[in-house]
């Protein structure tokens, strides 16, 4: 992991590998607080990269994927895949996950990734249309599951890990 | 208020040849009919880029025209020694482009098509045609349905310019009346009815009030997939799209168009990359269905 210099645009998805490296392999469950639009929730999530399954209660309202198909509040439906239904919450259980690696088309890249107290590495993620507008998560270097995420549209704080 | 900018790469690709970016220029018109396409391919051809690139002798090969764009490929032997393009937009924004050539196999060819020289003849029946078509709008139909329309031209001079020329009409249609997943469909007419095969990459955006829009994810559709890829002259496909957030703004781009065509027996891909369409926001808010509040578009912030 470079630490505490600039990255380019075409590192982002290695940068992406290498904090996939850092999860251990099994289900994670993880609990949070969220805010979003002056709304603060309470959140937890379980996610089975294996299984193909996730499960995320948001304010007591439950969503699930499993066996190939998503329950939510729209009903059920199976012509949809685990891979694009993950909610971002749940994602941060597996942060590589998010779509702010600078992969593709991907808005957000890494520009700089430094260590921060108890164990953590906190990124920087830049907007390629607009460099001042930026987005921070901290994920712990122990179990790589995120811890902060702080973006324009929500702020996450995940407080409790498990892994089975 | 910050508004999504041109998108800034627009590539051309037909058939294994990677070449070098050109400079874009821009020239106050747009492709209205298939006959002002090839207007605008002069355009691009009164370029010092394509002057240089013909400077040792070529010629024009695949050329193609969008509601904001040109774009001409230049082939010596036929082989692609390069391309030009100019942006046709009013506010003069500047595209980068990059030109590939390359040979596919391609979809197989559907039994009851039109023999290309009746396609061809087709064509060229539409390339007189001097009807004024608006070629690209959207238009928010309910508060949970919308359509983007945009037309692309194309076509091969080789030694015999045009060779042929092809418009495709293409629509896709939003359904956001559901709280998580959102229905999205695309469809297609030849209208040359010369047999082709399109594909559409339609991505999901999120809204972010002041700053640009963030990518979120991205499906392919248009021509299907596995045994139902084949040649034709118009299909549709459904698909979704998927916002990971209940409560925040979003919107659709078309930011990738391919196409096969069968030139002289052979399997061709031509790719675009850039916005061949932009759609209005919508809301998601919490416990709720997404919608265009009272079908208009959703507030910035």
């Amino acid at each position: 992991m470079d630490l505490d210099q600039l990255l380019s645009r075409a590192s982002g998805a290695r940068v992406a590998e290498e904090v996939r490296a850092l999860r251990r392999p099994g289900p994670i469950e993880i609990d949070g607080v969220s805010s979003s639009r002056g709304t603060t929730s309470s959140f937890s999530a379980l996610i089975d990269e294996d299984r193909e399954l996730w499960s995320f209660t948001l304010n007591g309202v439950t969503s699930s994927f499993a066996n190939g198909t998503l329950s939510d509040a729209d009903g059920q439906r199976d012509s949809v895949t685990f891979a694009r239904t993950i909610p971002q919450l749940v994602r941060l259980s597996a942060p590589d996950r998010l779509p702010i690696w600078g992969r593709g088309p991907e808005s957000f890249h890494p520009i700089l990734i430094q260590e921060v107290p108890e164990g953590s590495l906190l990124f920087t993620f830049e907007h390629r249309e607009q460099p001042a507008f930026r987005t921070t998560l901290s994920v712990d270097r122990s179990d790589g599951v995120a811890r902060v995420l702080v973006d324009q549209g929500i702020t996450a704080l995940v407080h409790s890990v498990r892994a089975f | 208020m910050h508004r999504r900018s041109k998108i800034a790469t627009t590539a051309l690709i037909a058939g294994a040849l990677i070449l070098p970016s050109s400079v874009a220029h821009a020239v106050p018109t747009s492709a209205t009919t298939a006959a002002d396409c090839l207007a605008d391919i002069e355009h691009v051809k009164d370029t010092v880029e394509y002057e240089n690139l013909t400077a040792e002798g070529g010629t024009v090969g695949f050329y193609v025209c969008t509601p904001d764009s040109a774009h001409v490929q230049v082939e010596r032997d036929n082989e692609s020694v390069g391309s030009v393009s100019v942006d046709l937009s009013t506010d003069e924004v500047m595209r980068d482009i990059e030109l590939k050539v390359e040979d596919e196999p391609g979809p197989p060819p559907v039994a009851s098509s039109p023999s290309l020289v009746e396609a061809e003849r087709s064509a060229a029946l539409l390339a007189d045609d001097p009807s004024p078509i608006k070629e690209k709008y959207r238009q928010i139909k309910s508060q949970y349905t919308e359509s983007i329309s945009f037309h692309i031209w194309y076509g091969y001079a080789g030694n015999d310019y045009p060779k042929f020329t092809n418009r495709i009409k293409n629509t896709v249609n939003l359904n956001i009346g559901k709280r998580t997943i959102q229905d999205v469909s695309v469809a297609w007419t030849s209208l040359g009815n010369r047999p082709v095969a399109p594909r559409m990459g339609v991505r999901l955006m999120r809204e972010n009030g002041l700053f640009p829009p963030s990518y979120v994810e991205q499906v392919y559709l248009g021509s299907g997939t596995g045994a139902d890829y084949h040649y034709r002259t118009s299909h549709s496909e459904a698909g979704t799209l998927s916002p990971t957030e209940a409560t925040n703004n979003y919107s659709i781009e078309v930011s990738y168009y391919e196409w096969w065509d069968q030139n002289d027996g052979s399997s061709q891909k031509l790719t675009l990359e850039g916005d061949m369409g932009t759609g209005h926001r919508w809301l998601c808010a919490a416990k709720k269905v997404c919608k265009f509040p009272n079908g208009k578009e959703a507030p910035v912030i």
